[in-house]
């Protein structure tokens, strides 16, 4: 993945944000993502003759599900850190490089965005 | 403001909470490590043992020389604060300031002969005497009952002297250490991981140590003791060996870890501390 143009600090403070086109049940412990299939002509045709379905479902754990559902626009991502953080006894370190890795997971498959004091990326 | 213990090669200091190990190089004879905030670095440490013809003067005049190196430049106002502060060991605190302010510290032990530098850095110049004091203050470098003390991220064990790290991984969530006696063949290694409570919810300990070891697993034993409970077996090694390994895991319920101890000598012979008594 590409890496991202910014600083440890403005990365800290971007809020991360969900792709409004995902949709899950909120009611599970472990969510399951329901990710649309793009709908362009020669994907419809694909799956028109190939049987693919209309979406792709994406299984979170535990602690993918409970970052998933705060990429809600208002938490940063020092937000989600500290949280992570303290709900499972971990180091600074240990809470940063996960989350930040899985965020970067994220977004490389556009699940999220960040939003860097009102620009996207 | 938290203060936790950092400890890596014998050498312990007491640091702010949030400072941590940013990077280690070299072993017990010469080495360094760093601490970082999450945006600087805040602490550096670095030792050896010098060649016979050593003078302490010059070693200050030196290291005075490659702090203004370091300073890029940038004019460097370094203070010699005390000289021969220390009861057992000779040395000097500096204190210099340029576009950040610092605290150093350089000391030969009488002892061991050993050369210890200590750098404590203060971006945001906030009470960095207090710090550096209580820092200084905290420094030990010497074994304690014959046992070295290591403390890093949320692992914090006690290993005998004469055990020697041979390897480490500091990887995020699961750190190893493996170590070897000085005299002798014997090896031990240590294994903490994180978020043991989500790693045990849909597989018991024993699996999760069977999946981990890679299945080489006879004489298992399960045992509770203080609300932990703990899974005792022995092992073999991938190695042409015909002797089998002990080794023990257990999960960590207040930590929420999980520990795996191996090796060809008792397991007992590392402390760990796996959680800090409220």
């Amino acid at each position: 993945m590409k890496k991202l143009p910014i600083d440890r600090k403005t990365l800290l403070s971007a809020k991360p944000l969900r792709n409004t086109l995902i949709t899950w049940d909120d009611n599970e412990e472990e969510l399951q993502l329901r990710v649309p299939m793009k709908q362009s002509k020669p994907s419809r045709l694909w799956r028109f003759l190939f049987g693919f379905p209309e979406q792709k479902n994406i299984h979170l754990d535990l602690l993918g599900s409970e970052v998933w559902k705060m990429c809600n626009g208002k938490n940063s991502v020092q937000d989600i850190v500290k949280s992570i953080q303290e709900r499972y006894n971990l180091s600074r370190k240990e809470a940063e490089v996960s989350t930040l890795e899985y965020l970067r997971k994220l977004m490389s498959k556009h699940l999220i965005g960040l939003n860097i004091t009102g620009r996207k990326i | 403001m938290n203060w936790k213990l950092t400890g890596w090669e014998g050498i312990n200091l007491s640091v702010p909470e949030d400072w941590e190990l940013s990077s280690v190089d070299g072993n017990r004879e010469k080495g360094t490590f760093s601490l970082d905030d999450g945006y600087s670095i805040r602490v550096e440490v670095e030792w050896e043992y010098p060649k016979s013809t050593f003078s302490m003067e010059n070693l200050i005049e030196k290291y005075m020389k490659e702090l203004i190196k370091k300073g890029k430049n940038i004019k460097c106002n370094i203070v010699k604060i005390k000289t021969n502060f220390f009861a057992d060991k000779s040395g000097a605190i500096l204190h210099w300031k340029n576009h950040e302010e610092g605290y150093s510290s350089v000391s030969y032990c009488k002892k061991c002969g050993r050369v210890l530098f200590l750098r404590v850095y203060f971006p945001d110049k906030r009470r960095s005497k207090e710090i550096f004091t209580r820092i200084l203050n905290s420094l030990s470098e010497h074994p304690e009952q014959g046992r070295e003390t290591w403390a890093i991220y949320k692992l914090v064990f006690s290993a005998p002297e004469n055990l020697k790290r041979i390897s480490s991984s500091l990887k995020a969530g699961d750190i190893t250490f493996t170590f070897q006696e000085t005299q002798g063949k014997g090896e031990i290694s240590l294994s903490q991981i994180a978020l043991g409570n989500i790693l045990l919810k849909k597989q018991p300990l024993s699996a999760w140590t069977k999946e981990r070891m890679g299945g080489k697993i006879i004489e298992e034993k399960q045992e509770e003791r203080d609300n932990h409970s703990y899974f005792y077996f022995r092992y073999k090694k991938k190695t042409l060996s015909l002797a089998w390994e002990k080794g023990v895991s257990w999960y960590c319920p207040i930590s929420r870890r999980i520990f795996l101890v191996t090796g060809n000598t008792d397991p007992s012979l590392l402390k760990i501390y796996c959680h800090q008594e409220k």
